[in-house]
């Protein structure tokens, strides 16, 4: 038989499977988006970000959010993996292991993408299919979809000025922009009752959200541990460890990038400063107090520019001199307004 | 508990919150951004999913994700971020439709991109895709080697390199490299390689496994629909090498279900219903072919068809397109030169040879060299006088 055309479809077709999942390489880690090798294999279970706060409809509930999905559609699914656990993990003793959680399961999309899931765990349980509201018990609901995401940050000017990553681009420069403008991810949103979350009479919680699929490929808690404190070539083993042991773990690299980000202009964290700031990042778990306004650092909120306050801490902020390289990226805000009530993030955007 | 940890940190939460507040004040008061944290009054249903998604891998179609790429490259002039993206999406796009020209411009916004910065590693290996997929594989294995001088361990940089060097007839040094790679990543990519590692020693049987087994592991991810077509072609192309046409023809069936524009499978489904004598259903595929993406070799072997089922004048018809195709490709797309000494050997033996001289000029692999072996072989049928010429 002749090869004519279908050689060529099997040389292209072959040369063009390098990334393998969906177009092009991944475009680069922004907060926990994308941040390291095995993340990046299946933006399904790829954590981008976690959101934790108290309800503004109801002061009794706190909202729990994790997203995937990086640039849903366009570089990642807008599914979720049906054979992959979703877990908010929450730690109520302060010591970096889960003493509660709520997981979250999906089955197979059916023919129009929808599917269906259900939770369980702490927060109440309740099935139902993604894009639907459902009931937990107890006034809790949980919603599972699409949305904008809800993540605001100059990826390339970090890339430039923070990674040396070859361009020139800076913080604040005319260029400014939330890179994640109009772009989506998938997201599972829960509203549940705090004393569901926490034992009766305490008010402190910490939480991390985790992906699984015969062990744990991807964790997040506060943003951008892992995207600007961890080694490159070290995510993968941080995002496969329980937080308990970051600190003994991961805790010399994480002080020693304090020091080398805070020394860029030459008058950095002492040791002392950088051992104490790493103290306070790891474990990486996200703490709030319930009976305290949650802005971040104490729980996240979805409109809390955590970008400048992470640019201000690990560049030298809180230094004795409190003199911080960097201190903001320009972008103060969701390129779309968020929802003032439940889910609170905004709508998808049309792709 | 856990409010005494936290108080046994030193750098204490009141002194980070007026910090914070400190920054937000200056920043607020200095700049203006695009757009405002805030609430919406209205509210809204979720949406299950944006429009125009492909429902089982939830990815948009690659033309609209062409154009949101090159919206955010024209916003941005020096973002080598969204030109890098543009120039994958391109090439995907590119693949998808069979539009030689399309490499050409994923070609240009990789190098928009390097402009911006010459050491963003995505756009240096996109480039090398770019290159690779219009034969300039010389090319394509500098833009790996200068990748890898700086991340010895990319094993995507690797894989490009190997790519290249097999086509350069370097294909030891590939084997290596698929090897290596697949024992560390036993997924569907790596598995394709090694099956094409298996078809060139002859082991066509062994090839089939590997392939199927691909298909396997590419199932657990939400691909493309030409990806996962891609798989099962793949396979159907390695049971036609086997000879097993019937096995061949179920699995480029496969392929064309998930995908109907699968070009490569619907042009094997022609060439195996040809194969086995049936005519009509050769014809039908040719034709399907033929809407898909028009080739000068398509309209050759649609030609020998019409020819066969005794319609001369459609067969002339597709010859002259042909020619004329094959006139306009020739030199202006050197990735066809293959194809274009593959159709010329019965009709213009002579530029049939020149096209293979040329085509090993850029690729040293084993079919390059046998082909050139065919082309002189016809050529010298040429100035051999036939028994009817002496007579």
């Amino acid at each position: 038989m002749k090869p004519f055309k279908r050689t060529l479809a099997l040389a292209l077709g072959l040369a063009g499977l390098l990334a393998g999942l969906a177009i092009g390489a991944a475009p680069s880690p922004a907060a926990d988006h994308l941040e390291a090798p095995l993340a990046q294999l299946d933006g399904r279970t790829d954590l981008n970000d976690l959101y934790v706060f108290e309800s503004p409809d109801n002061p009794d509930h706190t909202v729990l959010i994790m997203t995937v999905n990086p640039l849903a559609g366009i570089a990642s699914p807008t599914t979720f993996d049906e054979d992959a656990l979703y877990r908010f993990a929450i730690d109520t003793d302060a010591d970096g292991k889960r003493n509660r959680s709520i997981v979250v399961r999906f089955e197979e999309p059916a023919d129009d993408g929808a599917q269906a899931f259900r939770v369980s765990g702490a927060g109440g349980s309740g099935s139902g299919t993604t894009g639907e509201i459902i009931d937990l018990g107890s006034s809790g609901h949980a919603v599972a979809g699409t949305f904008d995401d809800p993540f605001f940050f100059d990826l390339q000017a970090f890339q430039d000025q923070v990674k040396a990553a070859g361009g020139e681009r800076t913080f604040c420069d005319d260029e400014a922009a939330d890179f994640l403008a109009g772009t989506n991810v998938s997201a599972i949103v829960l509203e549940v009752p705090t004393n569901r979350l926490v034992p009766n009479g305490e008010t402190a919680l910490g939480v991390w959200a985790e992906t699984w699929n015969d062990g744990r490929l991807d964790r997040v808690g506060r943003p951008g541990i892992a995207t600007v404190l961890i080694d490159d070539g070290s995510e993968d083993g941080f995002n496969s460890r329980s937080p308990e042991k970051d600190l003994e773990t991961f805790g010399p690299q994480v002080e020693a990038n304090l020091l080398a980000l805070s020394g860029l202009d030459g008058s950095g964290y002492t040791e002392e400063e950088a051992r104490g700031i790493t103290e306070l990042l790891l474990p990486d778990v996200l703490t709030y107090d319930t009976a305290e306004a949650a802005e971040y650092l104490n729980g996240r909120g979805l409109t809390d520019d955590v970008i400048d306050l992470s640019l201000t801490v690990v560049t030298g902020g809180l230094g004795a001199n409190e003199s911080p390289v960097l201190t903001s990226d320009c972008v103060d805000g969701n390129d779309v307004d968020f929802l003032d009530e439940f889910p609170y993030l905004a709508q998808a955007h049309e792709l | 508990m856990f409010r005494s940890k936290s108080a046994n940190r030193p750098p204490a939460r009141p002194a980070i919150a007026l910090l914070l507040a400190g920054v937000i004040a200056a920043i607020i008061g200095l700049i203006s951004a695009p757009g405002t944290p805030g609430t919406a009054s209205a509210n809204a249903e979720p949406r299950p999913l944006a429009e125009g998604l492909d429902p089982v891998s939830g990815l948009a179609p690659v033309t609209r994700i062409v154009d949101f790429w090159a919206l955010r490259a024209d916003a941005s002039p020096s973002d080598y971020l969204s030109r890098t993206q543009l120039g994958f999406a391109l090439l995907t796009q590119a693949r998808e439709t069979y539009d030689l020209v399309g490499f050409e411009e994923a070609e240009n916004a990789f190098a928009a991109a390097l402009d911006r910065n010459r050491r963003h590693a995505p756009a240096q290996l996109g480039l090398g895709q770019a290159v690779h997929a219009q034969h300039r594989f010389a090319e394509a294995a500098a833009l790996a080697s200068s990748v890898l001088a700086a991340a010895p361990d990319r094993s995507d940089a690797r894989l490009l390199l190997a790519d290249a060097q097999w086509e350069l007839g370097e294909r030891d040094a590939a084997a290596a490299v698929y090897d290596e790679l697949a024992r560390s990543q036993r997924t569907a990519p790596m598995l394709s390689r090694l099956a094409k590692v298996a078809a060139a020693a002859g082991d066509a049987a062994g090839a089939v496994e590997l392939a199927k087994e691909a298909i396997v592991l590419s199932d657990a991810s939400p691909l493309r629909p030409s990806t996962q077509a891609f798989y099962r072609f793949q396979v159907a192309h390695f049971l036609a090498e086997a000879e097993r046409p019937a096995e061949a023809i179920e699995f480029a069936e496969a392929a064309v279900a998930i995908e109907p524009r699968h070009l490569g499978a619907v042009e094997l489904l022609g060439g195996l219903h040809l194969e086995a004598g049936d005519l009509d259903a050769a014809a039908d595929r040719y034709r399907k072919a033929l809407q898909i993406g028009a080739a000068a070799d398509l309209h050759g072997t649609y030609a020998e068809i019409l020819a066969l089922q005794g319609d001369h004048e459609g067969a002339a018809e597709q010859e002259r397109i042909a020619l004329e195709l094959a006139e306009e490709t020739i030199d202006r797309f050197p990735s066809e030169r293959r194809h274009l000494a593959e159709f010329f050997l019965s009709r213009d033996p002579h530029r049939a040879l020149a096209l293979a001289e040329l085509d090993l000029t850029e690729r040293q692999d084993p079919e390059a060299f046998e082909l050139l072996e065919r082309a002189r072989a016809a050529v010298e049928a040429l100035a051999t006088p036939t028994a009817e010429g002496d007579g």
